[in-house]
This record gives structure tokens, sequence and C-alpha cells, in this order.
């Protein structure tokens, strides 16, 4: 165009102007739309469908499908075959088909004037019956009336003839062409194992070149991709789990699926061909998809999203913005793979980065503080860190708000002087691991910010002399056990009013429990000589402090009012009452202070107990700094004396006052009691909301400086440790006082946390759960637990808290095998011992520990006896379908044998029953012999042990089952489906003797609030979350049927049966009606499940009773007299009260309290045979031989029948006279 | 018809129909030792079963192994009779109670009975008898003490007292048992493996015995003189392979049987006991 000259600007300028910015634009434009294509988001999703496509098609190529495919090409050419066939007639079925044309035309016919008829006869009859209304005359127009309804009729046959007709042609066309429509089914049914994997082949990679085209525009051309995306963006709203950003609440999205695109999808974890190189992150499954993730699972993305866990920035899309994490320490080799394909660094405008794989578990915390001992299995590390939150009692100075126990784990010091004297409490506080190198006292003084050499000040205001660490820990330690004896008044402890006997006590110590609860294990690390278990740290056995070494440190007196009623020194112990009688407890006191055997008064190298050593001039500084308050002036009077109602002049008094001040700085009361400090607060930091602190807010100090100005880190490795909490908490808990470290600061000031000496997995373990302590920001989606999950968790929590698991096992140990078949079964089950008619020196009970345990005692076993072990016996506690019913053995070969498991408890069964057994070992170094000692010094006594009726009896020849069985605490499986729950709520609170054979009595224990009801809630609703996978189990023993057999007959799938016999909640809840429908529906009954919030006893109603009483007078007392006279049920039991006319190995409990104590269905299914519900008891089988005993006594009855009979007899014990 | 055999000149058959007989056998030649004076048992402490066909060897063409069990070292004392509270045992009164431990029996000379000695021949089961092995529970303890019998063979445990016993059997490849037999009663039990079985009687704690189940074609248990016969062996080598209950087990060295002889062989057992080793746990 050219320049009219009338314009103000100058064209072709223009025109260079616009073609440069359509050229930067189509540039933009296109950089653009190449940017958007490769985003690398974008690029996963292109490479996961290659992945699937590559799947699909070794899916196709597999064996399996390659049978699937064979056949159905041979079904296809069959078809073809038979369609063949059909040609050659196809003249016939053109007839057949014209015949149906023409009949179809004339039914069509048939039926329109069928329908006319039916009209007119309908006008005619109307039309006829107003006349009639009107005119009165019921005859009228009756014979129109039959004429049109004639017609009608014969309408109505004619469509039926020509339907029936056509019906006929077409049966026989259809008869023709049935091969053919067999055929092409068959090929569907086959096809349809493959269908589905044809399908997502299809959309991934069709035949079709139109939807081939289709596919390529939408996913491989740029710009054009956006038409119909396939790829796209997956994110999940989740509206109620908002997070705090800038002061604003912001709905979380989470779009992590858009790159972890098989996140929600099984199978994807590396199968053939798909190793964990082939197939990485982000192309994987979860590793939990039972727990998380998928829709039936208890966390579904679609309800709590991804970073809801995992932290980081789920709405952003790009691996670096969403803050991945790896933890440096653990996942050395995936830091370093990541820095150099991802560039992976701290994202700096983000404050809470993804939690490292090892840590995630802290999130479980925000939901489930109240359920935290339920979680435990699911979340063994977030478990232990709570536990050890509670054990070490970080929890006592620092406050957790929510966190559920508050007690003192301290012991009490308001009568500490009756206990241990001064020198002892000095040398103990300054250094607790002195004397016992596991005590959960963490060490206060000594540590690196008071070094001995360091200068501390300069005493009297900076004029004085130069005071050094070692000095000022000395006065303070001092100053502490002055303060500590001051508040502690000795309150004088009655003489023992027994003579102790220290052999009998050895015995007592054995037999009354303590090791349930306290090891006697060396400290040294070295393998103590015998293989006595009381020397050997188990798993519950260090619930209470270790007692190697006491006899040094308590006072006889203390000690024997300690065992005798331990609540009464310290109202907040968990020492329960054992209600020992004065000999007894003054026994054991005689065993530990005398200490035949060495353990008591073995105290590590090194520990020596000596005064400490305060000095005037240290002292008068540290009051100098405790009172900055007070004035120069007076502080000088003070220390002169001259003020009378603070003399200091005295080092005593000084002590004391500085000891006080001591004791607030490091709040010693925060774990003991002391006099006058009973409610001060805790001195540490509140822990509530600690995993929301931002890193910024934590004192990294100079550590970190000082690391790279040593040379040691560059500026990179300085900043990455200063940007994640984790780190600055490991340090903390590792080193507490580092922080302190190349800064000047005053005495008063320094880090005063103490030193745990933790180990690095507690340490770690704490760190994932004080990560986990967040604010609250899931307010909305809180988990509520159900009134059951609370009760279970409490009783969880009670029973870890009084250690029951100590004595009792509570759930039985698993063992894992193959069998014959290959397949491989886990079941709940013992070992069987080994061999016991042998005077070997070996356990008789392989440990159940694990393999590596197991196999060490086999090899063992085998060098000393010198014979191969081939196989190894377990004995079923569980009813195991396709394995065996409780009570049967089962001999596994080693090489089938894959794992076992420890029962959950019990580790003093062991105990008891080795001192029947063995006695304690004990070894002579002189002779390198070993020996048995038992209750007394005098050899003639070898083997024998006090009874509980006073006489002394040698068991060590009884078979080590028996033993275990009769003198141990009881097993506790399934104990909420055998006792009434009222019954053992009160036992708990109040104990009385059941079994009065055993030397170990249930203790008194000094509950906290709610701890009873909460152990007798947790038996209670174990039963009914057991009682399902229990049914399945029996129904399926009882039929004999294989897995998929009851699966199909029960109309679910094998994967849901498999779920509910393996007592999973998911499959339980949506499946078990089906079975319970389908086992009514087979005539299958079953003992109905405990019913934890009322229960009845029927047996003794009144309607029950007459009912009974209509058919047999007299019917209680019959079944009293088959009890006493049949069975002879008081050989062995109590009665009322009255002791049984045997042995004590052979005592049995009061039938009396049955009624009371018992649930009447579990003690049908004991009388009718006791070894299914304990394997291994010592009650016979009653009523099991064929044909039925006792037929003099109570004639004509079957063994169901007697059962009956003396159950209903146990439930009115207290209506029948109690001797015939 | 039951054919249970004695062995040995003290051993004493449990078969009821032979059981008068038998101990009117065991007090004569019981006599002739002098530990029998002092140990007197009244009733059967060894009993062994053998195969119906017997005596169907051969006797020229097999030969017989016959064991001796010897005490290695110090006899040791007798055990102490058992404590046996007179209220306790009410209901066994019906019979004499014996009071022996049978522990450990052993002559002066160091002869040791119920040492069970088995002998397997290659390519032979041995034979199961037809009617079941008799463990009868007679004034309070079982009766044979230990009881030798075959793999597949049938137990029966009966009960002669007025009071009830339970037969409680620490089984371990078999099926463990734990039954209240009252008096009168009885109960069959098949035995499938080869294992020695603890007997107890929960009520009764000092009623002890052992059923012994073998795979051998031949088996035994020495009598109060502390011998015993393996019978009806084809000539060549054999190890006896032996089991007591407090001295162990082990087996013998090779022994050469001849047709038509009695090879003897001395078996040693308790001597020098196994050096205590550690406990494994």
């Amino acid at each position: 165009m050219a320049d009219r000259g009338d314009t103000h600007y100058h064209v072709p300028n223009l025109n260079f102007w616009f073609l440069l910015s359509s050229v930067i634009l189509l540039v933009t434009a296109v950089w653009m739309v190449i940017d958007d294509y490769s985003a690398s988001w974008k690029e996963y999703q292109r490479e996961f469908r290659k992945i699937e496509l590559e799947r699909t098609d070794a899916e196709l190529a597999s064996e399996r499908a390659q049978a699937v495919i064979a056949e159905e090409a041979r079904l296809q050419a069959q078809l073809d075959l038979v369609r063949k066939g059909l040609l050659s007639r196809q003249g016939e079925i053109d007839a057949v088909g014209a015949e149906i044309t023409a009949l179809k035309g004339a039914v069509f016919n048939s039926i329109e004037s069928a329908k006319k008829a039916k009209q007119e006869y309908n006008w005619e009859r109307y039309l006829i019956e107003e006349h009639r209304l009107h005119d009165g005359d019921p005859e009228y127009g009756a014979a129109k009336l039959a004429e049109y309804e004639q017609r009608m009729i014969d309408g109505a046959i004619e469509q039926e003839r020509d339907e029936i007709a056509l019906g006929a042609k077409e049966a026989e066309l259809a008869a023709v062409m049935a091969s053919v429509t067999n055929a092409e089914g068959d090929i569907k049914v086959v096809a349809k194992e493959i269908e589905l994997v044809r399908k997502k082949k299809d959309a991934l990679d069709p035949d079709d070149p139109a939807a081939q085209i289709a596919n390529l525009i939408r996913n491989d051309i740029p710009g054009l991709d956006f038409v119909g995306p396939t790829i796209k963006v997956d994110k999940v709203v989740l509206d109620n789990l908002t997070f705090e950003l800038n002061f604003t609440q912001k709905v979380r999205i989470d779009m992590c699926q858009t790159c972890h695109q098989a996140i929600d999808r099984e199978g994807f974890d590396g199968p053939e061909g798909y190793g964990p190189d082939e197939l990485a992150h982000p192309y994987r499954s979860h590793p939990r998809l039972d727990m998380f993730v998928t829709a039936k699972s208890p966390h579904p993305m679609s309800e709590v999203g991804c970073s809801i866990c995992h932290r980081g920035a789920g709405e952003a899309l790009d691996f670096q913005r969403i803050d991945h994490n790896v933890s440096r320490i653990f996942e050395p080799e995936k830091a370093e793979r990541w820095e150099e394909k991802y560039h992976w660094h701290k994202q700096h405008y983000w404050d809470y980065p993804m939690l490292t794989s090892d840590k995630v578990e802290a999130s479980c915390v925000q939901c489930h503080k109240t359920t935290m001992d339920l979680i435990a299995d699911e979340a063994p590390e977030v478990s232990e860190g709570y536990k050890l939150f509670e054990r070490y009692a970080c929890y006592a100075c620092h406050k957790v708000d929510w966190f559920p126990t508050k007690r003192k784990p301290g012991p009490s010091l308001k009568n500490i002087l009756a206990k241990v004297d001064e020198d002892w409490i000095a040398s103990w506080v300054a250094n607790p691991r002195g004397f016992r190198p596991t005590t959960w006292m963490p060490q206060l003084f000594h540590l690196e910010n008071w070094a001995p050499e360091q200068e501390i000040v300069k005493s009297d205001y900076g004029k004085g002399r130069v005071i050094l660490g070692q000095e000022w820990n000395d006065s303070a330690v001092a100053a502490i056990t002055a303060f500590v004896a001051d508040r502690a008044p000795v309150q004088e402890l009655p003489p023992i009013p027994a003579d102790g006997d220290a052999q009998a006590g050895r015995e007592g110590f054995r037999l009354s429990g303590c090791l349930a609860c306290h090891t006697t294990q060396a400290f040294d690390g070295e393998e103590p000589e015998t293989k006595d278990l009381a020397f050997d740290p188990t798993r519950y056995n260090e619930h209470g402090p270790n007692l190697r070494g006491v006899g040094t440190k308590l006072t006889p007196e203390w000690l024997y009012s300690w065992i005798r009623d331990p609540a009464a020194m310290w109202s907040e112990t968990r020492m329960p009452n054992l209600r020992l009688s004065e000999q007894e407890a003054a026994d054991i006191t005689a065993y530990i202070v005398e200490d035949p055997d060495g353990v008591f008064t073995d105290v590590p190298d090194g520990w020596n107990v000596a005064a400490v050593d305060s000095t005037a001039e240290v002292l008068q500084e540290q009051a100098r700094w405790y009172f900055s308050r007070v004035s120069r002036d007076e502080l000088a009077d003070r220390f002169q004396g001259k003020i009378e109602e603070f003399r200091w002049d005295r080092k005593e008094e000084l002590e004391v006052a500085v000891g006080e001040k001591l004791v607030q700085q490091y709040g010693c009361y925060s774990c003991h009691e002391v006099q006058g400090y009973e409610n001060a607060m805790p001195i540490g930091t509140e822990l509530t909301a600690w995993g929301s602190k931002t890193v910024d807010k934590l004192d990294w100090a100079l550590l970190a400086n000082k690391f790279q100005e040593h040379g040691e880190w560059d500026q990179h490795t300085r900043e990455e440790y200063k940007s994640y909490r984790e780190n600055w908490i490991r340090q903390k808990l590792h080193e507490p006082r580092s922080f302190d470290r190349e800064k000047v600061k005053n005495p008063v000031e320094r880090l005063k946390m103490p030193w745990f000496a933790l180990e690095s997995h507690e340490v770690e373990a704490l760190i994932t759960f004080v990560t986990g302590l967040v604010d609250d920001e899931v307010q909305h989606a809180k988990m509520v637990p159900s009134a059951d999950q609370l009760a279970m968790n409490q009783g969880l929590q009670a029973i870890r808290q009084q250690n029951c698991v100590g004595c009792h096992v509570i759930e039985p140990g698993t063992v894992t095998f193959r069998d014959d078949d290959g397949d491989v079964h886990t079941v709940e089950a013992e070992l069987l011992s080994m061999d016991e008619f042998l005077d070997a020196w070996v356990h008789p009970v392989p440990p159940q520990t694990g393999m590596d345990a197991l196999n060490e005692y086999l090899a063992g076993y085998e060098e000393y006896l010198e014979e191969e072990v081939e196989d190894v016996g377990i004995r079923l506690l569980a009813p195991e379908p396709d394995v065996g019913q409780p009570g049967e053995n089962v001999f596994i070969p080693r090489e089938d044998l894959i794992d076992v498991s420890p029962a959950w408890g019990g580790d003093f069964v062991a105990l008891a029953a080795n001192y029947y057994y063995f006695g304690v070992e004990q070894y002579d170094a002189e002779e390198d012999a070993y020996s048995s000692v038992w209750g007394s010094d005098d050899p003639d006594d070898e083997g024998l042990v006090g009874d509980a009726d006073g006489e002394a009896r040698d068991y060590s020849g009884e078979p080590y089952d028996k033993l275990r069985w009769t003198f141990a605490p009881p097993v506790l499986y399934d104990e909420g489906g055998k006792l009434q729950k009222e019954w053992f709520y009160s036992f708990l609170k109040d104990p009385v003797p059941l079994r009065p054979q055993l030397r170990v009595k249930m203790p008194t224990f000094n509950y906290p609030e709610g701890h009873a009801g909460a152990i007798a809630d947790y038996f209670a609703q174990q039963a009914v979350l057991d009682w399902p996978s229990r049914f399945a189990r029996e129904l399926r023993l009882s039929l004999g049927l294989t897995t998929e057999d009851l699966a199909a007959r029960a109309g679910i799938s094998p994967d849901d049966l498999r779920g509910i016999e393996a007592g999973k909640r998911p499959e339980t809840e949506a499946k078990f009606p089906d079975v319970l429908t389908f086992a009514r529906e087979a005539g299958f009954s079953w003992y109905p499940a405990v019913n934890p919030s009322y229960e009845r006893s029927v047996r003794r109603s009144p309607t029950y009773l007459d009912g009974v009483a209509a058919d047999h007078r007299d019917y209680l007392a019959a079944g009293s007299r088959l009890a006493r006279e049949g069975p002879q049920c008081f050989q062995c039991h109590f009665d009322a009260g009255d002791a049984p006319n045997a042995d004590p190995i052979a005592w049995a409990p009061d039938l009396a309290l049955t009624r009371d104590r018992l649930r009447e269905d579990w003690v049908e299914e004991w009388l009718t045979n006791p070894a299914r519900v304990y394997p291994g008891t010592a009650m016979p089988g009653n009523f099991l031989t064929d044909p039925p005993q006792y037929q003099e006594i109570s004639p004509d009855t079957s063994n169901e029948e007697q059962v009956d009979a003396v159950t209903d007899w146990l439930f009115n014990y207290d209506r029948i006279p109690p001797r015939n | 018809m039951k054919t249970l055999f004695l062995l040995g000149a003290a051993a004493i058959a449990t078969a009821p129909l032979l059981r008068e007989g038998g101990e009117e056998a065991a007090k004569k030649s019981c006599c002739k030792t002098t530990a029998c004076e002092t140990a007197a048992p009244s009733a059967t402490l060894a009993s062994v079963v053998k195969p119906a066909t017997k005596p169907a060897y051969d006797p020229d063409s097999t030969g017989s192994i016959l064991v001796t069990a010897l005490f290695e070292g110090d006899v040791p004392e007798r055990l102490a009779d058992l404590v046996i509270d007179a209220a306790k045992s009410e209901g066994c009164s019906d019979h004499q109670i014996d009071r022996t431990d049978r522990t450990r029996l052993i002559t002066e000379d160091g002869r040791i009975a119920n040492v069970v000695v088995t002998v397997e021949i290659e390519g032979q089961r041995p034979e199961i008898p037809e009617e079941p092995i008799l463990i009868d529970q007679r004034g309070c303890r079982f009766e044979p003490h230990i009881a030798v019998l075959p793999v597949g063979a049938h137990v029966r445990f009966a009960n002669s007292d007025a009071v009830n016993h339970n037969v409680h059997t620490f089984a371990k490849r078999n099926s463990p048992l734990n039954r209240n037999i009252a008096g009168g009663s009885e109960e069959v039990q098949r035995l499938e493996k080869d294992e020695t079985i603890e007997v107890k009687c929960d009520i009764h704690p000092w009623m002890r015995g052992y059923i012994h189940v073998t795979e051998a074609a031949r088996y035994g248990a020495t009598n109060l003189q502390g011998t015993s016969s393996l019978e009806g062996l084809p000539p060549g080598d054999y190890k006896v392979k032996y089991w007591h209950e407090e001295l162990g087990k082990g087996t013998s060295e090779v022994v050469t049987v001849a047709a038509g002889a009695a090879t003897e062989l001395e078996l040693r057992l308790g001597g020098e006991k196994k050096k205590k080793g550690r406990r494994g746990r």
C-alpha cells in the first residue's frame, strides 16, 4: 500500500514492526506448544502408555492368553466349517426365511383384526349396558352381544394359531442355525478371559486406521492434542482437607496421579519382565493398596488424597516444585540418582517437603491420636516412636496436649532415704548409666557443654578464680542430692517381721513372677556362662528395671516393704501387688540381699558409690547466678550468715538452696515426685505442633556453619542440612547439648536437655513420631474412631502398660510352610518340644522367634545328639482348613519351613516351666561343669519345688508340656469368648485364686482409671472381631471344601473368602453376610458371636429350666450326679472351695465359679473336646468315647446329651444341694 | 484270639487270659534273682507283643540275638518306692498298689530291665497283630509299664480300677490323646508313626508308662534279668537299636547271625554320661 502521506506513522516501518512482532508471536506460540507438549508429566504419561501397551502385549503373549487364543481359533475354525455346511442348505434356509416373513405378515394381520374385534365388542357392550341401565331390561341385546363376543374370541384364536405357526417356523430355522449360534457363544465364553486385555489394547493401539489417526492426533501432534486429550492432568480435590497458605485456608488439590499413573492399580510392582529397574517410579503401584488409595481401602484417594500423608506440594506438576524428598542417610544412592536425573534439591518456597519414605508413617499421628496402639501393626515405626515417647517420658517435660499418659515415670523421691543413702543418690545423679547401663533415667551432668576442663565462669563476678566444668558439675550434683535429701525426711520403715531364707527366696523369686517384668542380665555384654532365661532380656521382661546389682543399692527394709506392697511406697507405680505372705517377701528379700547366685551384688566395672563433694566457692558462684535478682550486697550478707533466715555461711544450707534452683532448672520433678513440686509445670518446649514448625524457627546455632568453616561441608550441604527439620531433632536426640557448641553462654542459659543414650533406630522412631505432631489441619476429615475401636485401643494400651503379656500368651504365634502341593500356609501354631526323654541339656522347645534362631537351635541339637533333624513338628492352635484341626500335630520337612513368628506374650511361661524342669542352671568354672539348683542347697533336695499344699515335690521328670500347662500362667487365646465380661472386670480389679496349684499368682494391679475395664473390653471386642474368621474356617473344615468351592457356593470370590478367613476387615464387612446365609442354608451351626454389651445365661432362665424339667424331673440333680460319678469332675476340680483329693499338679479351677465366670457357649465347646480349645491341656476329653460312657449313671444318653446336662448343672450349681 | 507272649522269665504277659498264670510265673522266676527279692514286683513290668504267627520262624533257616542289657560302671542304688498317699489313691485299692519306681530297674549285677531293643530286617515290615495291644490301668499303674508295638497296631487303653483315670499320651507324630476312662471303659487308638510316647494319668501323677512304636521287624524289651531274645532273623549282619527311658538310646555294634544259632549281644548303657553341654534355647 502506498504511503498517502496523511498518517503520522511510517508504514514501511510499521510493516517491519508488524512483521517482527508476528514472527515473535509465531515463535512464542510454537515455543508454547512445544513447551506444553514436552511438559515432564506428559512425557511420563506417554511413557506409561508404552508400558501399558507392552504389558498388554506381554499379557496377550502369555501362555494362558495364547492357550485362549488357540482355543478361540479352533472354535472359529469349527464355526467356519459349520457355516460352510449351512451354505449347501442355503435354499432350504431361504425358503424357511420366506415362509417366516409371510407368517410374520399373517401374524400382524391377525393381531390387528383381533384388536379390532375386541374394540368393537367393548363398544357394543358399553352401548348395550347403558341401554339396560336406562330401560331396566336386563336381557336387552343379549344375542348381539354374544355375536360380538364370538367374533372377538375367533380373532384371538386366529392370532394364536398364526403365532404358533410362526414360532414353529422360527424354531425350525433356529434348529438349523443352532450349531452356528452355539459355536459363537462358545467363542465368547472362551474369549471372555482376555476380553478386557483386548479392549485395553484396542484403546491403546487400535487396529482401525481411523481410530489410529484419532489417537495420533490426540496424543502425539503438538498443538492439536487439546482436541480430545487422553493425556491430561489427573487431580483430586479435597474440600475438607484444607491447609494454611499465607494466612488463608486453602482447599487441598492433589495432582500426583498425573505422573503416578499406576498408583491405584495392582500389579505395577515389577513382575516378570518388569523388575524394579525397568519399572521405576512414577510407574509403580502403591505398595499398600489394601490400606491406601483404592476405593475399598480405609484411606481411599478420593477422600484423603496424597499430600495429607506424604506432604509436599500436591498441586505442582514438576518434580522439583512438588518438593520430592529422599533421605541421604537411608537411601544415599537414590539421592544421588535424583540429583543426577532431576537436579533434586530442597524447594525453598515450600515449608513442608515430602516426608522421606522412612518417615512417612509420621502422618498417621494427625488422625490416629486416639488409636495409636491399634495401628501399631500397620505403622510399626511411628508406633515405636510413640511407645518410646511414653517409655522415656518425653511427655513429662515436653507437653503434647493429647498425649494419653500423664503419670510421672520415675520413682517418688519423698522417702528416698529409706531406700538408698545420699552417696548413692549423688553417684546415680552424676552418672545413672554407671550403675545400670540400660536405665531410662537420662544423664544430666558432665555432658559436652560442661566439659570437665572447660572454663565456665570466673568466680565473684569475674574477679575471682576460674571455675572449671568438673567442679561446677560436682557441686551441682552435691547440691541436688542435698536438696532431695532435705525434702525426704527419713520415715522409718518397720523391721522385717520374718527371718528370710535366701534359698527359698530363689524359688520365690523364680515362681512369683518377678522375671515376667524384670531381667537380671549382666551389663558387660558378655555371653553368660549359663543359658538362664533370667539373664536374657527377651521381649517383655524389660518392663521394669534390670535387677542386676540392686542388692548393693537398697536397704532390706525398704525392699521388703516394696515387695509386699509397692503402691504404698509409690502411688503411681506399675509394679503390681503380688500378695506375697510375710515369709515369702522376707525370703525374696534375703535372696536379693544375700545373693547366693552372685546376681544382685554384681555391678558394672567402674561403678563406685562415693560422696560427691561440693566446693563452697563454686556453690557461692552458683548462688550468684541462680539468685541473680538478689542484690550483690545481700548475697554477700547471706554468705557471711548475716541474714538470719538465709544463713548461707554453712555449706549444707547453701547446698540445699542452690540444689532447689537446680531441681527447678532441670525439672527433676517432671519425672519424680518431689515434695513441694507436685504440681509444677513441665520445663521443656511444648511439642504439640512441632511438626508444623517451620525450619527457620528452629535454633540451628552454629553447628552447621562450623562444619562449613572447618571445611567438612560445602555451602550446599550446609543449606540442605538446615532445610529439613528431621536433621535438627536427630542432632538434638543424639547429642542434646551440641547446639551449644562454639557458643559463649552463661551457666544458667546453657542447654539442659539430658542425654538418653538412644540407639539410632530409637532416634529415628522418635523423629517419626515427633514429626507427626502437626497442627490440626484435617479437622473435617479427622478419623472418628468407633466406640469399639476406642475400647480396643485403650485395652491394648492397658495391656502394654500393665505388661499382661509378660505372663500371658494372648495370641498364638504363626508358622509359615509349604505343603506337599506347594501351597503356602500361615497357621497359628506352636513348635512341638523335641525330645523329652533324654537327660539332654537341650531346651525341649525350639525357639519360635524367627528362622535364624530356630536353625541355630536345630544345629546345636544335631551337634549334641549326633542325629539329623529332618522335620520340625508344630501343633495347630486354630482350625486351619486344608491343614487340620486345633490340637493336631503336623511335621514339616525343614526345607518346606518358611517362617516362624513368636506368640504375642507369655515369656514367663517358659521361665516357670523351666524352673520345674531344670531348676536354675549354675556353672562351676573350676570343674567346667553345669549343675542345677532349686530352692535348697542340700543335694538331697535336688529337683524339689514347693507345692501349693506346702509339700515339696520333684517334677523334673514330668513331660515339659505338662509342666507348662500346669504351673505357668494360663494362655488367653480367645479369652473374650471364654469369660463373662463382668466377671473378668471384677477379677482384674480384685483377683481371686483360680488355679490354686500355681505358685505365680495373678497380682493385684495398681491400675490407673479405666484400665481394668479397657482390658475386659478389649478381649470381648477381639472375640467379636475374630468370630467371622473362625466361623468361616469351621464352616469350610466341616464341609471339607476348598476355598474355591466354598467361595463359589457362597457366591463370593475366593480372594474374599481368604480375606475373611484371615480376619481382614473390608472383606469381612462386605462379604461375610453371604457366607452366613450360605451356612444357614447348608444347615451348618456354630456358637454365636460374643455380645460384648449384654449377655445373659440362658441356661439359668426359668423358661429354659421349665422346658428341660418338663422332659426330665430332677434334671439338674441328674446332671450333678453324672458330673460327680461319671467323669468325676471333683477328682481334680475344686468344689466350692474344697480341695480335690489329688496332688496339686492335678488341681483345676473351682466349678462353683463357672456360672459367674464362663460363657455358656465356651463351656459347651470346652466340655465337648477340651484339646480342641486348648491343645495340650491336662483336661481330658470326658465325653468323646464311642459308645458313650457312664450309661449306668445316665442310661441311654449320648455324648451331646451328657455335655448338655453337665453344662446345665454347672450354670445352676447354686441351685443343687452341693453334696449328694 | 489273643496271642500275646511272655518274654523272659520275669516278664508277664498282659493278655487278660494269661494274667493269672503270668503272675504266678513271675513270682516263681523272680525269686531266683537277688534283685527281685527287694523289688518283688507284683505286676507286669515289661511286655512285648509278638506277631500272631509266632512261632512261625523256621529254627533251621533263621537265627536269633540274645540281648543282655548291662549297666556300665557302678550300679546305682535302687530308687526309693513311690510315695502314694492312701487318700489320693482311693479307688485303686481293688488291686494291690505296686509302689516300685520302674524308672530304673537294675539288678545288683547290673542287668537292666525295660530296655527296648529293635532290629530291622531289610525288606521286611513288622507284622501287625490282629488284636489291639492292651495297656491296662490296674492298681493305679499302667500295665505294662512299657509296651512295644509295631507301626499300624492298635492300642487299647482299659481301666480295671474303680476310679477314673485319664489316659494322656504325649504323642507327637501320632495323634495325642487325652481321654477320661471310667472304670470298665476303654479307648482304642491306632498308632501310625514310629516314636516313643510317654503316657500319663493327670489325676494320679505317679502313673507313667511308655509306648514304643517301631518300624523294625523284630522288637522286644529286656526282662528283669536284662535279657531279650530277638528271634526269626535270617542269617546276616544286624545292628540292634536300644532305648531306655532314663539311660538313653543307641545302636549296637554289628552282630552276625547264623542260621539255627543264638548270637549273644551285650549292650552297655548309662556308663559315662554324655558331657553336659550348654543348653540351647
